[in-house]
């Protein structure tokens, strides 16, 4: 990355908390959806674990702690970049990215990171209420330096299913119309919802080493929680670096083909 | 003999699109099975432009003008053909290029909607690594020129079409490039937006000699800003010369204007040539250039005349003519 594309990054970031200010509403609402989410799915864990003692080899403290890591992956992604996806179908369609293609900028930071919801931030601040609140209830005790090692691997997940999104971004360069493809986009995320060892058969080598989104969360949660696989963690790392290459590839492929509006 | 900054072989480019059918029926068939059609918008042309040239490229709606700058600009790859911009290929989107030129587009927005002109143009200084003092410095040179300082504060979107053209010109000149784009920029705007947008470029290509590509439907544009015109239809460059011998090139025939003392026969009329336009005491002929001095000869002699007048075409009906193919020599 060149320093100029740094500064344009931190120019959008100012620039959406500017766009943010504007529209205040939209932050108390975007507030009130996130913690009536996370307030939903707290109360789901809760019964289910009234009927169970475990889920998939999870406790109930253990699924707190997946659901906090589970909502600060999908934090990072509603705040940098969930938006510019959700709309690149139609900005393609309409040649909204005839400028961008004229730009000394890289193409990625202004067409994927233009549109940073800052009325998002807040899913931040509610994830870290849940995990305070899963710690609280069940005493499970997390060491620091693993806690940060998962925050870092949950960074390595958004990097993977970033590098997803892409390759899947660069098919609207192959096809006239893909109608509802931001929702799909983010369906997939749903994936990494529960963790990984629910997945068995062809459904563990499917998510885990094919199209890996069950590890999104499931990892960074198992190093915090000290259940450490290091040859699953190096996989990780490195799945994850491929899918981003693999994006950024198939991305730059597609945009020869890109045919403009008129 | 000033420097070739563009230079354009034999480009070419197709656009691959869907038949699709009329009725209910023929779209389900669509459906399953389609077929193909071939759009050649862009037919093999070549010409170059030297620095500091002011071009102007017409033709109507679909006749390929947009699609051969977009492929100068490295927004389109091109099928077939060669194209140099200040040295570089153009889709291959290489960043040295792309700081020296700019694309300013009458029908699309790159300035942020919600958000003052001076938001977009501090990302543009970051995009361009422009100097502060030296961005300072072209801001208020470009502001000054095109006469909108306090706008500049305002949000895009509240913007008037013709401030906003202007402020569109600021962002896209900022970094000061060597080659500037410009498709269409006074579409949509009143007569005197428009005439403050021409007297602008005029200014600028003289100040700063910048190198000036400048499409439009607007045969005004044209007329009173580029020496130089291409005439492209069909994908396929009619002319390219200079905008003063369009007439001369194209224009076989010339118009006499001829005022009647009293009423005659529009029949006897017609036998000297085509009636462009038929008054109660007048009309207006057009007859071939070398014979117009016979014509007007015999016109007087056979014709109560009470005035009479020769004109060279105007630049819009030749230019009409071409398009239609009527009257000129392709």
């Amino acid at each position: 990355m060149r320093r100029s594309d740094v500064k344009v990054f931190i120019h959008l970031l100012k620039v959406n908390i500017k766009k943010t200010l504007i529209y205040r509403t939209n932050f108390w609402i975007s507030l009130f959806a996130m913690a009536l989410w996370m307030g939903i799915y707290v109360i789901f864990f809760e019964i289910l674990f009234m009927h169970i003692d475990d889920l998939a080899g999870w406790s109930k403290g253990e699924m707190l702690i997946f659901l906090s890591f589970y909502y600060f992956v999908q934090a990072m992604g509603n705040v940098l970049y969930r938006e510019s996806f959700e709309i690149f179908g139609d900005k393609m369609r309409q040649g909204g990215i005839d400028f961008v293609l004229t730009k000394p900028v890289s193409k990625q930071i202004l067409l994927f990171f233009d549109e940073i919801r800052f009325d998002h931030i807040v899913d931040f601040f509610l994830t870290a209420l849940l995990f305070v609140y899963a710690v609280l209830q069940t005493g499970i005790v997390i060491q620091p330096g693993l806690f940060l090692i998962g925050i870092v691997l949950a960074i390595f997940g958004n990097i993977l299913f970033y590098g997803l999104l892409l390759l899947i971004a660069s098919l609207l360069f192959y096809v006239d119309r893909m109608d509802g493809i931001g929702s799909f986009m983010w369906h997939l995320s749903q994936i990494s919802r529960f963790p990984r060892q629910i997945y068995s058969g062809w459904g563990k080598w499917l998510f885990q080493f094919i199209f890996p989104l069950a590890l999104l969360v499931s990892l960074p949660t198992e190093v915090a929680l000290g259940h450490i696989d290091i040859k699953m963690l190096f996989y990780f790392i490195a799945i994850s670096l491929l899918f981003f290459a693999l994006g950024n590839l198939s991305f730059s492929l597609g945009l020869r083909r890109y045919s403009s509006a008129n | 003999m000033n420097k070739k900054i563009i230079q354009v072989r034999e480009l070419s480019k197709n656009f691959v699109s869907f038949k699709k059918g009329e009725g209910l029926k023929a779209s389900i068939k669509d459906f399953f099975q389609r077929e193909k059609v071939l759009k050649e918008a862009v037919k093999k042309v070549s010409f170059d432009i030297e620095e500091g040239e002011f071009v102007g490229f017409l033709g109507p709606n679909g006749a390929g003008k947009t699609t051969t700058l977009k492929m100068l600009t490295g927004i389109l790859t091109p099928t077939s053909g060669e194209a140099e911009v200040l040295g570089f290929t153009p889709w291959k989107r290489k960043l040295a290029f792309k700081k020296q030129f700019s694309l300013v587009m009458g029908q699309k927005n790159q300035l942020w909607w919600d958000l003052p002109p001076l938001d977009s143009y501090e990302l543009f200084r970051h995009m361009y690594e422009i100097p502060y003092d030296e961005y300072k410095k072209s801001l208020h040179f470009l502001t000054d020129l095109l006469d909108i300082g306090a706008s500049l504060e305002t949000q895009t979107r509240k913007l008037s079409l013709g401030e906003r053209m202007k402020a569109e010109l600021i962002g896209a000149l900022l970094h000061k490039p060597k080659v500037l784009f410009l498709d269409e920029p006074t579409i949509g705007l009143d007569v005197v937006s428009q005439k403050a947008i021409r007297e602008f470029l005029k200014d600028y290509n003289r100040e700063t000699k910048a190198t000036i590509i400048l499409t439009s439907h607007y045969m005004e544009d044209i007329k009173r800003l580029c020496p130089r015109v291409l005439i492209i239809h069909e994908g396929i460059i009619l002319y390219d010369g200079d905008t003063s011998m369009l007439n001369k090139k194209f224009a076989q025939n010339k118009a006499i204007d001829v005022n009647f003392s009293r009423s005659v026969n529009k029949k006897d009329v017609q036998k000297f040539g085509e009636i462009e336009e038929w008054r109660e005491l007048g009309a207006r002929l057009s007859v071939p250039r070398a014979e117009v001095t016979q014509i007007l000869a015999r016109l007087i002699k056979e014709f109560p005349i009470d005035d009479v007048s020769v004109h060279e075409k105007s630049m819009e009906d030749i230019v009409s003519d071409i398009f239609t193919k009527k009257n000129v020599s392709i």
